[in-house]
């Protein structure tokens, strides 16, 4: 049983006694294929997609957009089953805009720690640390910009005040 | 232009297009309208690489195809959608909202035949 199948197991006994909420599970054609599982409510639906390597990408709300990413991404089985049922509760649209930790930032760029840490020059264990959410707290800006450089981007810090004005910092 | 308001025109533009006649043929119409509209009209540059977060619509990959229940035809799916081919070139786009499948677009293929229903 893959990661995914145990997701839609623990949904399924979740939600299995609720009318009012309607399951759809698509498989891909090939394994390494992306798989799909869908549930709404109300006109409100929670997509979650599933890759071997790219983990749980979920995105939710009333419209989803044709050809589009996910909003969300989730290493574990367990993290995206607690948040689908959040986002059920809730009937919350997720967004691209919300704030991640620098391992779903990892994800939702597709990359592995193994991809990440040789293109850093350190271990995958080096790499686990910086990534913890604590980490990030003594984390040098130097440091932050490297590791967002070699996820592709390049860091942006900017101050926002109180009557609404926003500035960049300069950080390079 | 919002999301919104580009799906909407390549549907448009791909029910206008010539019909294609076979499931290669309405890929590359699929690929071709959408990655026009996009270009036009998105602001985010083609970068397939990108497709999960970039927030520019990106036409069905390889590894999104699911297994089809209807002889002849292939699916795709997409957020929010599937994408039905059939092999004479039909195009059909539904929701993929359960419990109800709602058409978006159902496009002939150059022999005059749509894609078969589920």
């Amino acid at each position: 049983m893959n990661a995914f199948d145990q997701l839609v197991t623990r949904l399924r006994k979740q939600l299995g006694g609720r009318k009012d909420v309607h399951v759809s599970v698509e498989e891909p054609v090939s394994a390494t294929g992306i798989y799909f599982l869908a549930i709404a409510r109300d006109g409100y639906v929670v997509e979650v997609e599933w890759q071997r390597h790219r983990g749980f990408g979920i995105a939710a709300g009333r419209e989803l957009v044709f050809g589009s990413g996910v909003d969300e991404v989730y290493g574990s089985a367990e993290s995206a089953f607690e948040r689908v049922l959040g986002l059920l509760e809730t009937s919350e649209a997720t967004s691209s805009e919300a704030p991640v930790n620098l391992i779903d930032l990892r994800k939702l760029r597709g990359l592995l720690q193994k991809d990440v840490a040789d293109s850093l020059g350190i271990s995958k264990s080096g790499l686990a640390q910086m990534e913890r959410p604590d980490a990030l707290t003594a984390m040098q800006i130097d440091t932050l910009r490297k590791l967002v450089a070699s996820l592709g981007g390049k860091l942006v810090l900017s101050a926002r005040f109180p009557e609404g004005r926003e500035r960049r910092i300069a950080v390079d | 232009m919002d999301r919104n308001k580009r799906f909407a025109l390549f549907v448009q533009e791909l029910q206008e297009a010539a019909a294609a006649a076979s499931f290669e043929e309405a890929r590359q119409l699929i690929e071709s309208v959408l990655n026009g509209v996009e270009d036009r009209h998105s602001g985010v540059p083609f970068r397939p690489e990108n497709w999960r977060f970039d927030g520019r619509m990106y036409p069905p990959q390889d590894d999104a195809e699911r297994k089809s229940p209807i002889a002849g035809v292939r699916v795709f799916r997409t957020r929010g959608h599937r994408v039905w081919i059939a092999a004479n070139g039909a195009i059909r786009i539904t929701t993929a909202r359960p419990p109800e499948e709602r058409t978006i677009l159902d496009k002939a293929g150059k022999d005059g035949g749509v894609c078969p229903a589920a």
